[in-house]
């Protein structure tokens, strides 16, 4: 049935001792348990593809039924998953690499706030508008 | 002291200057509270002393060092390739991160490829205005606790615990030796 495409459903940023520094469900998915147990199984992918990857884009890691998950690890370790609809078929892989280059950009200077504690969760404005770009529905023709 | 003319880098060093300053002060500071404490006639003199000696100067500046290191890691290393070996990311820090942090490029990397690694810089950034003036060499310790920290703070942003100290014999070169604990948990 002709819809609304988002770009994605939900972004996380993990630490690198796996503290969930920062996470954001688009309100449709809020309530399912399945995105959060999506992002769990994409950590342990992350874990396997990062001893083979040669550069900090990991990308399309896993799907199931519903969704697909794309990676991103900076050289400091903090994991960056962005979770897609299955119906975002025309989605690129330039896109993505433009997308968590942007989150990585945000992240950073979410660090630089001194009065920001390392580990402890994100406070951003800046984020949270990001994924509200990123959740906004664009009508599919 | 004679000021830098590379443009760029003087608002650091003129900071980093006030820094040491600032520390210093607050050393002294204490340094009196400590005092006064015994003074009071308190029966532990061992317990204050302990209570005071935590937090000097320099440990001070290097704690500063760590937090700015640790942002300066995440953010410089976001613009080169997945750095995979030990190797790599020393280069790494050597480059990119002197770069951007201190003004130049390490001059010479030596390592005994065991964990140990020495960095020289002939002209470092913040005893530059000491040049020839060979009495500020015991001064020097305070003005490289940043730095150290610096350093370090940018080692564990990378998953690397390790130890960083130098050692000064003529003004402004500096010897950075950077000691590897082993990683930390990825």
């Amino acid at each position: 049935s002709a819809g609304c495409l988002r770009m994605a459903v939900a972004v996380a940023l993990i630490g690198r001792d796996n503290a969930r520094l920062y996470t954001r469900v688009t309100e449709r998915e809020r309530d399912d348990y399945e995105v959060q147990m999506f992002i769990h199984c994409t950590l342990d992918i992350v874990e396997d593809k990062l001893s083979k990857a040669t550069e900090l884009y990991l990308g399309l890691l896993t799907s199931n039924h519903k969704y697909k998950s794309y990676g991103f690890v900076t050289n400091t370790g903090v994991k960056f998953i962005l979770v897609l609809s299955l119906a975002n078929t025309t989605v690129k892989d330039t896109d993505m690499r433009a997308h968590f280059k942007r989150l990585h950009l945000l992240y950073t200077n979410c660090l630089s706030n001194p009065f920001y504690e390392l580990g402890k969760p994100l406070k951003s404005r800046a984020l949270d508008d990001a994924c509200a770009e990123l959740f906004r529905s664009t009508p599919t023709e | 002291i004679e000021m830098s003319t590379a443009g760029c880098c003087l608002p650091f060093e003129l900071l980093h200057a006030e820094m040491v300053m600032y520390a210093e002060e607050r050393g002294r500071e204490r340094e009196e509270d400590r005092k006064k404490l015994v003074e009071c006639g308190l029966d532990d003199e061992k317990l204050v002393t302990r209570a005071f000696a935590h937090h000097n100067s320099m440990t001070y500046l290097e704690g500063v060092g760590w937090r700015v290191g640790y942002v300066m890691g995440e953010k410089v290393s976001r613009d080169v390739p997945r750095l995979a070996t030990e190797l790599e990311l020393m280069k790494f820090i050597c480059k990119e991160l002197w770069n951007n942090c201190f003004g130049k490029q390490v001059d010479n990397l030596r390592t005994n490829h065991q964990g140990v690694y020495v960095m020289h810089d002939n002209h470092f950034i913040t005893v530059a205005p000491f040049e020839g003036d060979s009495g500020y060499l015991d001064k020097s310790p305070s003005f490289l606790s940043f730095p150290c920290g610096l350093v370090r703070g940018a080692l564990a942003a990378l998953s690397i615990n390790a130890i960083v100290t130098t050692t000064v014999e003529t003004l402004p070169q500096v010897k950075f030796h950077i000691q590897i604990q082993g990683k930390t948990s990825k």
